[in-house]
């Protein structure tokens, strides 16, 4: 039986979901954990969601 | 080869070993070989794991592969690299960072037993070897491709520069050279990106060019029962298994994130390794893109980089893309020799003969650094007529990763695992997904497969076994913020 390619892109956009939650519920406190000065670039979980950003792009683009 | 290339290809080697060397200065302890004195900033980390992530198969392969199936080579970089990254960062280097280790085998030692520790450990180090010598002679064909070199000497030479900065300058030689050598990559990488859109007339033309005579080279996945990347296989093997067992417990990798100089620094690593992932497929994917778009006259598939190194680039940057595809070798050697000599070192030695001097670490692992790369050495010549040996030990890989992965997991996020469950699940699991394997099931659903039997195996065999010492829990485990919250109450 074969599935519907698509699928696999919404299947990776569900999951890029799911892990931007996931990064949002880690405590602040651990992400700062002995850095030098809790500045927001240095907020990791930022970094994060940019990513997951640009992945959810290119599994919309790439369809 | 023009005077220009190699003037650029010349210089590179010089400024390599520069930096190496003058980093040998801050070698004391074996600490500061191994973990580079835990003083690693985050853009060195982050850079040094691309470059040990970019081998000879993201460059040769990788364009080989998207010549032939298009986009779909960029899942390697995107679903399955970034997810496992993103959680490597957040979840796994934190608690590794808690634990105070210097490998993943001594994590798997601590949270279940030695005997775990030394398989993986052994394992690890066994593939390293023959991945190291698959490298040297990779360059040692590119050397003698574009200079003529004969491929002994390609090696010899290689061995000795890579030799001389990872012995004398440890782990910060390695991840400092590395960055250089990244950065390398990806200028070379966004050259031919910027000639290849300037030749085709805009990157409208191109694709536009390429979806008219080739039309699901611009899809993300393949259709699912695709021969060799099927997408539930690339969504369950890649994406659930071999992508986060590389990333969140591949030593070679996160041996870097344990040098750094703070928690946040190895976090911060990984996330900013996970931004320059993004990126790689305009390296490795789009000549290969390229390459079919301007019909080159190629027999093989893995000819394609090749093909646009010659015929898109002009003089000097042929010579920058040349050192590119060195650097990217030379970067997976010096990580690999350095991660494999700590593993034997502290990993094996230190379990196998209890009363070894550990004052002597240092020097051993400098020793073994030398003997590694000489066994390399050795091998890479004979690597030309067994390919299939090395075929044979990635899918050994593979077939271990999917147990290791459940270890790891619940071992990370549950107390019921026990050493015993964890090294009869590991031998089990081996077993089972080589069963699988001979059976001609994709390696990507074999991979998945051992996974869930491990997790399955490692939870029931752990409500009949107790483990022979308890572990410090508290060190060991993720505590997750609702259990913390449980807890305070």
């Amino acid at each position: 039986m074969e599935l519907p390619v698509a699928w696999a892109n919404y299947i990776s956009i569900a999951g890029f979901l799911l892990l931007g939650i996931i990064v949002w519920a880690i405590p602040r406190a651990l992400i700062f954990a002995e850095a030098s000065d809790k500045a927001s670039w240095r907020d990791i979980r930022i970094w994060a969601t940019v990513l997951i950003g640009i992945q959810l792009g290119l599994y919309l683009i790439f369809t | 080869m023009h005077p220009l290339d190699l003037a650029i290809i010349v210089g590179y080697l010089v400024l390599i070993i520069i930096v190496g060397v003058r980093l040998a200065g801050r070698v004391k302890t074996d600490h500061d070989f191994f973990l580079a004195g835990r003083s690693l900033t985050f853009w060195v980390i982050g850079l040094s794991i691309i470059g040990t992530n970019i081998g000879a198969s993201s460059y040769i392969g990788a364009s080989g592969n998207a010549y032939q199936v298009g986009i779909a080579q960029a899942n390697f970089e995107w679903i399955g690299a970034i997810p496992a990254m993103i959680l490597a960062a957040l979840v796994f280097i934190p608690l590794y960072w808690k634990a105070g280790v210097y490998s993943i085998p001594e994590y798997l030692g601590l949270r279940y037993n030695q005997a775990v520790r030394v398989t993986a450990a052994l394992i690890t180090s066994v593939v390293a070897v023959f991945a190291i010598a698959v490298a040297l002679w990779a360059i040692a064909i590119t050397l003698q491709t574009y200079l003529g070199w004969p491929t002994w000497m390609g090696i010899v030479i290689t061995g000795t520069i890579v030799g001389a900065y990872s012995v004398v300058g440890g782990l910060a030689a390695v991840a400092f050279t590395d960055s250089l050598q990244v950065s390398i990559m990806f200028v070379g990488g966004l050259i031919i990106v910027a000639l290849g859109m300037s030749e085709m007339g805009g990157l409208e033309a191109f694709t536009s060019t390429l979806s008219q005579e080739n039309p699901n080279h611009l899809k993300a996945y393949l259709p699912s029962d695709h021969e060799t990347f099927p997408w539930p296989g690339v969504i369950l093997g890649l994406g659930i298994v071999l992508s986060p067992a590389y990333w969140c417990a591949g030593q070679a990798i996160l041996q870097r994130s344990l040098g750094a100089r703070s928690q946040w620094d190895a976090s911060a690593g990984m996330m900013f390794a996970a931004l320059a992932k993004t990126f790689v497929p305009l390296l490795v994917v789009f000549p290969g893109l390229l390459a079919l778009v301007m019909q080159a006259d190629i027999d093989f598939p893995d000819q394609a980089m090749a093909w646009v190194i010659k015929n898109v680039l002009p003089p000097g940057i042929s010579g920058l893309m040349f050192i590119a595809i060195i650097a990217a070798l030379q970067s997976s050697i010096d990580s690999g020799i350095n991660s494999t000599s700590l593993m034997i070192t502290r990993d094996i030695r230190h379990v196998l003969f209890k009363n070894v001097d550990k004052s002597r670490d240092l020097v051993v692992g400098r020793y073994l650094t030398v003997i590694l790369l000489l066994a390399a050495m050795a091998t890479a010549p004979l690597i030309a007529n067994m390919g299939g040996i090395y075929q044979f030990i990635q899918t050994i890989l593979s077939l271990f990763q999917g147990p290791m992965l459940a270890l790891l997991v619940l071992g990370a996020f549950t107390r019921r695992p026990t050493g015993p469950a964890g090294l009869w699940t590991l031998i089990s699991g081996v077993l089972l997904a080589g069963l699988i394997l001979w059976l001609g099931v994709n390696m990507l659903y074999v991979a998945f497969a051992s996974f869930v039997y491990a997790l399955i195996a490692l939870w029931i065999i752990s409500g009949f076994t107790r483990p022979v010492e308890a572990p410090d829990y508290d060190k060991l485990t993720y505590v997750p913020w609702w259990r913390k919250s449980k807890e305070g109450r």
